[in-house]
């Protein structure tokens, strides 16, 4: 397949497209935000109540512009969660309106949704496999301990799995955990994980919205071969200051926001931080854990201004950290883990004019993570950390039937992966000083366009050119030529055609189908089932080729009952190319260079997912189901057989609920049920140097039981609190009610039987959760009563 | 440095110290395989005849995972009559198969100990070998030379199997002194104890150089070493050493059933007038591997556990034949 002529048709077919579409019309364009917070709302729709397939939705910013005839229009603004807002104009010449929804349950958390009789934006746009999670809905939801965690209910969706019981990494349609490009405020988060994967570094308080984009991933997003999780913080509240937070089982919350200058200037600041081993530590007194220390903290922060009524400028950031330490009560010895991401975005969103839109963002972000362990006069040191700057201009250029998004995307890599350093404490000699920066860097430059052909056929079409420079010093391993700072060890480009396309079959069916092809730079190769953060990212080099993928999917989708339901079918099939593994013998030795130790190979996912929705209502949720297989195929693994991957779940079904009894009473629940995951079982067992020794069968032939849990929670909201100035709500959860072992790791163990003397090899099974309850409160205090 | 994956799983366990545990059935997927145990050594000094092992052979089956070792059944994984011979390259010489329960009391204790058996290492299987059989190819005769390749050929049930294995250059220690443990005297105490620190001699004209060491304390058996620094590895390598005069800890060799937790104060330490042997060996990259393997599977395990396939050199079954060069050094721990 020739892409390079794929992508020249694509621009050649947009442009032509423009000239055809010539025609006098005005804009009405503005911002859509919260009334209460007056928090921009991404994704709003905006249509005609006349002629409901002309429409358009709010931009990542909050931003809107359609384009009308001349005359009087009845447009009608909605969100879900929010009460529509119809919006009478006479459109004699281009008009700006910045449209405030109120939210429909105005409370900590209690929302029943009723939103327009017409919202089947799912239905005439042109996404396939995306999936907004309003934070609300998130925070209803049962959580581990209490800790509402996005990520786990990102989990819950069709076509995405776990890595690993109560871990928040995950795989979308087959792909790799490191395939998934996790965004806040459009930075990088290389580790998305707090307790070596248990919790995520979201804290749900500060974050507005979360879109998951599994598959047809549109232009304007690259650099990972599966999905998106667009996280968005929030930019805090410009109408009335507020304080909320939580206290719960391991960790409390507390965030404040206000304006600064009302209605032209925010902030929010938002922080978390867990004591439950400061709780334990005199409990831990004389045991063997004494000299244990562990914690985890975030804290968002984020202000914004209005500069003008074109000029908007934000400013985010993010730090997070895990500290773990031990020091032995009994011996020379003591080990500490730190490791955590900072990102800072600066934004400005400047408006050229009511139909071009431009943000530009300046993005830092570093991951960073640091080992230390004394033991027997040996003092080891290492390091791993991935650091970017990140230059990203994207324009909106909006004008019906046209919603054209172009821009470019420069990224200045540094990794440090594997730094080492050991010293004997017996010379005070440094034995070993080893690692490398690596640098590198990533260009983008995207264009696509959402064009409305006719009311039945819709496209998104769009190409992203992607280069990749690999700069020294470096030596190559493959040619030993050395090269210097700056010099260009090796160059790749990419052509990433990308197009959905959408057959309207009536006012609430349709049917989608798409095609991606993307590439991937930096790799995280993992030899564990879980985030842990001893993972490191390393580079393309001349060695490590980029990943690739190319993806084919189709759907169906339909709504019914008035739009309270919708249901949709999707198949698709992804091929994986350039895919990173260790070599079969490999040893974990953080002292040496990993990029020999990798060996490569292809991939193939192909699936089946069916997702029925009910979002309107006191009752809501969905039912998902998918249907999948991923397998892998490298040279030097399995004899080069294909085998199926390790997150190869053929069955994966899960049901979400929230229901509103009452104000005062919300309960919510989640099931899930998915395969085991595909593990390599043991052939036989046999003696060498008088130790039991394994000899591993066909790679991941044999499947752990399959896993299931049922959470539920309940939420009360003390009767008057909703309307109060200080609102608070208890949330009562039980994780695993009915108390199943799930797997979350196994190993082997010779085990002697005490009355037969005889020895046998047991696989033992360990689970971490059985049934938990937990309760947190929730407390919110603000400045002035709501309405 | 005993890894970050031990620790981790201690520190889990607490924060959810709900977890459970349970039996797990595996499924079964048997397929029997022939394994090679093989050792030929060349000694570097005159004096080593007491502790010098001849060039012998294990050879052993697989078995079911789920099947159960004890001392009938150890006996049972041996294989019989099979012909195992060495070519060096001029000539080639067959093994003899010794196996105890042949023997007269008198000889049955010699091969013992010529073989380096004891059996605290067979604890976990109830091994005595007073009363249990033990089998080996045994060649009692010849002297190995440095830098010699030694081509092993095992014929048994219709199936040939070679292998073969390199003597490497020896780099020997360069010197071996004993300093007071670290740690916190609070914490435990440390006066008796004396840690052994060594360095080796040549760490620039050989590059690249890989070990694997044994040591003797007083009259208890050899034990195989649980360098730190090669997180409680048998196996070093030069890196570990550095680019100067780099010296490190070495641990002294522990019973297969003791851990840093369980093995006490004592644990890699000595004591101020012990007895003290080291047998130092260098082995070859591909030795090292085997044996890097074969560690890392023993000690990793857990949540964060991958297990890596040992990287045999036997062609027609697994295991290892693997040479290498070594030298002995013993004394008595100074104050």
């Amino acid at each position: 397949m020739n892409f390079h002529y794929i992508s020249l048709l694509t621009l050649c077919y947009i442009f032509l497209s423009f000239l055809s579409t010539a025609q006098s019309v005005y804009t009405l364009s503005g911002y859509i935000k919260d009334e209460s917070s007056g928090e921009t709302l991404i994704g709003a729709n905006v249509f005609l109540q006349e002629n409901q397939a002309k429409g358009t939705s709010s931009n990542n910013y909050g931003f809107y512009s359609i384009q009308l005839p001349t005359g009087e229009h009845n447009i009608i603004f909605s969100f879900i969660g929010y009460k529509n807002q119809i919006l009478k104009i006479d459109l004699t010449e281009n008009k700006k309106a910045d449209i405030k929804l109120t939210p429909e349950g105005a409370s900590l958390s209690t929302s029943i949704t009723v939103t327009a009789e017409n919202d089947n934006a799912n239905i005439e746009n042109t996404e396939m496999g995306v999936i907004q999670l309003p934070t609300k809905e998130v925070k209803q939801m049962p959580a581990l301990l209490g800790e509402v965690d996005l990520l786990k209910i990102v989990q819950l969706l069709p076509g995405i799995t776990s890595a690993a019981e109560g871990n928040t990494g995950f795989f979308v349609r087959g792909g790799g955990q490191d395939q998934n490009l996790i965004l806040l405020d459009e930075a990088v988060v290389y580790n998305a994980g707090h307790v070596l994967g248990f919790f995520s570094v979201f804290n749900a308080d500060a974050i507005k919205n979360t879109t998951i984009v599994k598959g047809g991933m549109p232009a304007n997003y690259g650099g990972r071969l599966s999905s998106v999780l667009d996280i968005r913080m929030k930019e805090g509240n410009n109408q009335n200051t507020s304080i909320e937070g939580g206290i719960g089982v391991i960790a409390s919350r507390f965030t404040i926001q206000g304006p600064i200058q009302k209605e032209k200037s925010s902030f929010i600041i938002s922080g978390r931080r867990t004591y439950a081993y400061d709780l334990a530590r005199p409990f831990l007194k004389s045991s063997d854990f004494e000299g244990t220390n562990y914690y985890f903290y975030d804290l968002n922060t984020k202000i914004n201004y209005t500069l003008s009524p074109k000029d908007k400028i934000y400013f985010s950031s993010y730090f997070g950290k895990d500290v773990l330490g031990f020091t032995s009560r009994f011996r020379d010895a003591n080990f500490g883990v730190d490791y955590g991401n900072l990102t800072s975005t600066f934004r400005w969103n400047h408006l050229f004019s009511s139909r071009l839109f431009m943000n530009t963002s300046i993005i830092y972000n570093n991951y960073d993570y640091a080992f230390r362990a004394l033991e027997f006069g040996i003092d080891a040191n290492i390091k791993s950390g991935i650091e970017d700057w990140n230059l990203k201009i994207d324009f909106d250029y909006l004008s019906t039937p046209h919603d054209l998004k172009f821009g470019l995307n420069i990224i200045k890599h540094k990794l440090t992966p594997n730094f080492s350093n050991v010293t004997s404490t017996a010379s005070g000699m440094t034995l070993f000083d080893r690692g490398e920066p690596r640098f590198s860097t990533d260009y983008a430059l995207y264009l696509l366009d959402n064009i409305k052909v006719n009311p039945v056929l819709s496209l998104n079409i769009g190409t992203r050119l992607s280069a990749y420079t690999f700069l020294g010093p470096y030596q190559s391993q493959q040619s030993e030529k050395i090269y210097n700072a700056g010099e260009s060890v090796i160059n790749y480009f990419r052509v990433e055609p990308r197009i959905v396309t959408r057959w309207q079959l009536s006012d609430i069916k349709s049917i989608k189908a798409n095609f991606a092809i993307n590439n991937q730079y930096l790799h995280m190769v993992s030899n564990t089932a879980s985030s842990l953060p001893l993972e490191i990212w390393v580079s393309s080099t001349d060695i490590i080729k980029p990943q690739s993928s190319w993806q084919i999917a189709s759907g169906y989708f339909q709504n019914f009952k008035e739009n309270n339901f919708e249901f949709s079918i999707e198949t698709y099939y992804k091929k994986l190319g350039n895919q990173i593994d260790y070599r079969e013998n490999y040893v974990s030795d953080p002292t040496e260079d990993v990029e020999s130790e990798f060996v490569f190979g292809q991939g193939e996912a192909y699936g089946i997912e069916f997702l029925l929705r009910k979002r309107k209502g006191a009752l809501t949720g969905w039912v998902g189901y998918t249907l999948s297989r991923t397998k892998r195929t490298f040279e030097d693994i399995n004899q080069g057989n294909p085998y199926p991957a390790f997150h190869d779940r053929p069955h994966d079904f899960s049901a979400v609920m929230s229901y509103v009894i009452n104000p005062k009473w919300q309960i919510s629940s989640t099931f899930i049920y998915t395969s085991g995951i595909a593990f390599t079982p043991i052939e036989s067992i046999y003696l060498i140097d008088q130790s039991i020794n394994y000899q591993f069968g066909q790679r991941n032939s044999a499947r752990v039981e399959p896993y299931h849990r049922f959470d539920i929670s309940a939420i009360l909201t003390p009767k008057g609190s909703a309307n109060n100035t200080f609102q608070s709500n208890w949330i009562f959860s039980v994780y695993n009610i009915y108390d199943r072992r799930n797997l979350l790791f196994y190993y082997y163990a010779p085990r002697q039987n005490n009355e037969t003397g005889n020895t046998s090899v047991e696989t033992r099974k360990v689970s971490f959760f059985p049934i938990i309850p937990s309760i947190t409160w929730n407390f919110k205090w603000l400045s002035k009563k709501l309405e | 440095m005993r890894n970050l994956y031990f620790w981790s799983i201690l520190l889990l366990l607490l924060l959810f110290s709900l977890a459970c545990e349970e039996t797990f059935n595996a499924p079964n997927v048997f397929n029997e395989t022939i394994v090679v145990e093989g050792y030929i050594e060349a000694y570097t000094q005159p004096n080593s005849f007491t502790n010098r092992r001849p060039a012998y052979v294990l050879l052993t089956k697989s078995i079911p995972l789920n099947m159960d070792f004890n001392p009938k059944e150890f006996e049972n994984l041996f294989i019989h009559d099979a012909k195992v011979s060495i070519n060096n390259g001029r000539e080639t010489f067959n093994l003899t198969e010794i196996c105890l329960n042949d023997l007269s009391e008198d000889n049955r204790k010699i091969i013992i100990e010529t073989l380096g058996l004891n059996e605290s290492d067979y604890s976990l299987f109830g091994i005595n070998f007073n009363t249990t059989n033990f089998c080996a190819y045994v060649d009692n005769i010849r002297n190995y030379e440095i830098g010699a390749t030694y081509q092993l050929k095992i014929e048994v049930n219709n199936q040939t199997l070679t292998a073969n294995t390199t003597i490497p250059q020896h780099n020997p220690l360069d010197s071996i002194a004993f300093r007071l443990p670290p740690g916190d005297s609070a914490f435990f105490s440390r006066g008796s104890l004396r840690q052994m620190i060594i360095s080796v001699a040549d760490r620039d004209e050989l590059s690249n150089n890989y070990y694997r060491y044994f040591t003797r304390q007083n009259n208890k058996p050899l034990y195989k070493g649980n360098a730190s620094i090669s997180r409680f590895r048998s196996i070093l390598e030069d890196k570990y050493f550095g680019n100067n005069d780099g010296t490190i800890p070495l641990p002294k060799g522990e019973p297969r059933d003791s851990t840093f937790n369980t093995g006490g104060n004592n644990f890699g330490n000595y004591n101020i007038g012990d007895e003290y042997l080291v047998k130092w060996c260098t082995i070859d990259k591909a030795q090292f591997d085997y044996w890097n393997a074969v560690e890392s599977n023993v000690l990793n395990q857990g949540l964060f556990s991958s297990y890596a396939q040992p990287p045999s050199n036997i062609k027609g079954g697994i295991g290892f034949w693997g040479g290498a060069s070594v030298s002995f050094y013993s004394g008595t721990v100074p104050r």
